[in-house]
């Protein structure tokens, strides 16, 4: 049973259209990865999904059911994480829990748990502007795993962490989500990455974005970045990307 | 590095002082800057402008302003060279030669006239005063701190609550100009006001303001009130003008006496009285001594150096001056004496 | 040099050059009295008891006006901020009474509450409310959207939580600027709504001091109010600082 889908979603801003069309599904527990040029729109259908965003047409839906607004099975992890930055990482990972009205004891368990599984312990009680830019990111993570979401909605997570954090962050997602075992909707500008994690690799068109193509990725885990697979995989996700900025030329020379 | 910083500072510093020290217009002496407050009690002066007598006695005068405010403002605008003449009340003169000021008193102007009027309406009052517990839980406004109306009403309260006539803790005195006494009484913000005839009539007959007998004839009998206040100045460097100065205010005091509906018309024609929106019958009736206390006009010095100086001693006690003046801190008799044996008096 | 030494340097530099401009003559001693009259002055304030009095009625004014100040302009700030119908529905009579200086209320003051401490409170309410209340609007006005979105989903649901939990806290900095201007405001028309002698307090003490004439008197109180302002914007930073611990850098 599919654990999203989402069915010819159109969204305009204004008079521009962003995203005509666009159909694709989540499988449970599936790590599915989301490329594509820039300004296409994918940030957009995560706050779609999210529940950010509520005016668009077409069908989007979680567990079988319409979203409408925020659905606590989803959790988004934003690009450059968005802490609050008055808060220490103990108090900014126990937010979700505070809102839910947890009370302090259990709280603090669940915090702590979550931010050793991050491997943050001993910087809980340290402030944004005292972390690194990889470590705001796993406290960023901790803050909605809380939640216990089944569904993780990532937006380039890691896109501003510099590369040899990244790999290794990479390697801690996969972990985390053999453990959690939830589903990942994980939204990047990197090819490599996208290989690296994903279930499933699907290629979004220029805007008004689409699904272009879509990519089994069936290489067993722990992958090996240099392996031939890999190299094969990504170079034909670069291709398709190729054809759709060789695509804008000709839209270029139709349009004169 | 920061000794030439701060040696910079200094030496501007002396030279803005420096410089500002010399900024004071050398203003002409021989002209007689005269300031008042909104009253009869300084008809003297008014009635002397209007008939031209300084002119006639060879005097340059000018008015230097009207102090609606009470004779506090109206001393720290001669401390700052506004006038070297006023006619004021005594209790300010004292706190500014305490302070300062070099000016003598060279003739009184009058004495007493104080009373207590109490909020009323339509002509009946609000609340009756028979003894002084009656201030209890009341709120008076009375003249511009330092005014002579509030040292005596202060001092009385002294003495009433030595005697245990009153709890002065539990009057509140409030202080503020005429203008602002006469709202407060007819919108019952204050309860009462102590203040002088004739400015009195003003609420007594407007029906806001009913009179008492707190008077001074209660309060402390026989004390001076307004005076004639000139600079060492120009008692030093031109005591002929002065001389002429106190001629007029005798003889413009005399006629004050004997001509009131005349001295009434002039009064409040210098003071714009009905553009303040006062009726010019209350000058008359306090002119006329229609109420329960009379103005008092008297220019004779000697009259009041006995009550002055007790005065004097008041004001050191509570503090309003450092040490306790003298009499020739206070007084130049010279001229009003010279005048006297002129006319074989 | 450390700053705080250069503070106190400067600090008794001032009160040196105070002294000795008068005693040397530069300047009328009966204008500008020496520090010593001035500071000497205290004492004989304190054995009167004047002094106390006059600064736990300041106090009680200060704390009517700048408490309902805070009271008022932090929740209108927020709702002002959170709600475009409420702020532009305000913003013309804002702007309108904004520019009246808090002195042209005192007959105002006077008629509605009377002589009373509510008087005075009146004219420094005046003068504290719109420096937080602008300060509080732009904080609300500034908290980054990303900061609002996660916090929805992160489950808040209702506007009365999104503001406890994320909009006051991230306005705090403003909020606090805000505060610490309208302290001094506050102290500012302090003086002003004591004059007209609603009920005591350290301005009607130089009013008073002003009509006896007594200028060493007028430069002691003037002295206790520069203290008083000195150390509550002092006291303000210091607790700004404890609170604001999250910020990058060092809170001025």
């Amino acid at each position: 049973m599919s654990k999203i889908v989402v069915r010819d979603l159109t969204k305009r801003f204004g008079d521009l259209l962003v995203i005509k069309d666009l159909s694709f599904d989540v499988k449970e527990r599936e790590l599915l990865c989301m490329v594509g040029p820039s300004g296409c729109g994918k940030s957009t259908i995560l706050r779609i999904l999210v529940g950010l965003d509520t005016d668009f047409e077409g069908e989007v839906m979680i567990d079988g059911e319409p979203v409408i607004g925020h659905n606590p099975k989803i959790g988004l992890v934003f690009q450059e994480g968005a802490l609050f930055m008055w808060r220490t990482v103990l108090g900014n990972v126990e937010f979700g829990l505070e809102v839910k009205g947890v009370d302090k004891k259990r709280r603090r368990e669940i915090s702590m748990d979550a931010i050793r599984m991050v491997g943050l312990e001993g910087f809980e009680n340290c402030y944004p502007h005292e972390l690194s830019g990889g470590m705001k990111q796993r406290a960023a993570l901790a803050r909605v795993l809380v939640n216990d979401p089944e569904i993780l909605l990532m937006d380039e997570p890691f896109a501003a962490v510099d590369a040899q954090t990244r790999n290794i962050l990479q390697e801690e997602l996969i972990d985390l989500w053999h453990r959690t075992g939830n589903t990942i909707l994980f939204v990047t500008h990197s090819i490599d990455e996208a290989v690296y994690l994903g279930d499933r690799i699907i290629v979004l068109d220029r805007r008004p974005t689409r699904v272009r193509a879509t990519f089994d990725n069936t290489i067993p885990r722990p992958r090996d970045r240099t392996s031939a697979p890999c190299v094969e995989l990504r170079r034909k996700i670069l291709g398709v990307l190729k054809e759709i900025r060789a695509g804008v030329k000709e839209d270029f020379t139709t349009f004169k | 590095m920061y000794k030439k910083l701060l040696l910079c500072i200094v030496l501007v510093l002396v030279a803005l002082i420096l410089s500002s020290t010399g900024c004071v217009e050398e203003r002409e002496t021989t002209t007689l800057r005269i300031g008042f407050q909104p009253s009869a009690h300084h008809a003297a002066g008014m009635i002397a402008f209007e008939k031209g007598w300084f002119r006639d006695a060879g005097i340059n005068a000018t008015v230097a302003g009207i102090y609606w405010g009470g004779g506090s403002p109206e001393m720290e605008a001669m401390r700052a060279g506004e006038m070297n003449v006023a006619y004021v009340g005594i209790s300010p003169a004292i706190n500014a030669i305490g302070h300062g000021l070099d000016a003598k008193v060279v003739a009184a102007a009058q004495k007493e006239a104080q009373v207590l009027v109490v909020a009323a309406t339509n002509g009946t009052p609000d609340w009756v005063y028979t003894k002084p517990s009656d201030l209890e839980g009341k709120t008076i406004g009375t003249l511009t701190a330092g005014s002579i109306q509030d040292v005596v009403l202060d001092s009385w309260m002294n003495r009433m609550e030595a005697e245990g006539r009153l709890d002065k803790s539990k009057v509140t005195i409030k202080y503020m100009g005429i203008g602002d006494m006469m709202t407060g009484l007819a919108t019952k913000k204050l309860d009462a006001i102590y203040l002088s005839e004739e400015l009195t009539e003003i609420p007594v007959l407007a029906g806001y303001g009913a009179y008492t007998n707190l008077t001074s004839r209660v309060t402390r009998p026989n004390h001076p009130c307004c005076v004639l206040l000139v600079s060492d100045d120009l008692i030093e460097n031109h005591p002929d003008i002065v001389k002429k100065l106190v001629e007029v205010h005798i003889n413009a005091t005399e006629y004050a006496m004997s001509h009131p509906e005349e001295t009434a018309e002039i009064v409040s024609d210098f003071l714009d009285w009905e553009e303040h929106g006062y009726p010019k019958e209350a000058i008359l009736r306090g002119l006329e001594g229609e109420g329960p206390i009379p103005i008092g006009y008297d220019t004779n010095p000697h009259n009041i150096t006995e009550t002055t100086m007790e005065l004097v001693q008041v004001h050191y006690e509570r503090g309003y001056i450092d040490r306790p003046l003298s009499e020739s801190d206070i007084f130049d008799y010279s001229f009003y004496d010279e005048i006297m044996r002129e006319r074989g008096m | 040099m450390r700053r705080k030494t250069l503070n106190i340097i400067g600090l008794l530099l001032f009160f040196l050059l105070w002294q000795l401009i008068p005693m040397v003559g530069l300047v009328n001693p009966d204008y500008l009295p020496p520090f010593s009259d001035a500071i000497m002055k205290i004492p004989t304030e304190i054995g009167k008891g004047t002094l106390q009095a006059a600064l736990l009625e300041s106090l009680l004014h200060y704390a009517i006006g700048f408490g309902g100040a805070l009271l008022l302009a932090i929740p209108l700030g927020v709702a002002m901020g959170r709600f475009r119908v409420i702020e532009s529905l305000l913003y013309p009579v804002e702007e309108m009474v904004r520019p009246i200086p808090p002195i042209a209320w005192i007959p105002v003051a006077i008629i509605w509450f009377g002589y009373t401490p509510w008087a005075a409170g009146f004219i420094i309410f005046i003068g504290a409310f719109f420096p937080t209340l602008i300060n509080t609007y732009d904080g609300v006005r500034g908290v980054s959207r990303t900061d609002i979105e996660a916090a929805i989903t992160l489950g808040v649901r209702d506007e009365l939580t999104m503001i406890r939990k994320i909009v006051l806290p991230a306005s705090l900095p403003n909020i606090f600027t805000g505060v610490r201007v309208s302290n001094a405001a506050a102290w500012m028309c302090l003086v002003a709504g004591e004059m007209f002698g609603a009920g005591g307090g350290i301005g009607l003490e130089l009013t008073l001091s002003r009509n006896y004439m007594d200028m060493a008197r007028i430069f002691a109180y003037m002295l206790i109010l520069g203290v008083i302002g000195l150390s509550s914007d002092i006291g303000f930073r210091r607790y700004e600082s404890k609170v604001l611990r999250w910020r990058k850098g060092v809170v001025a």
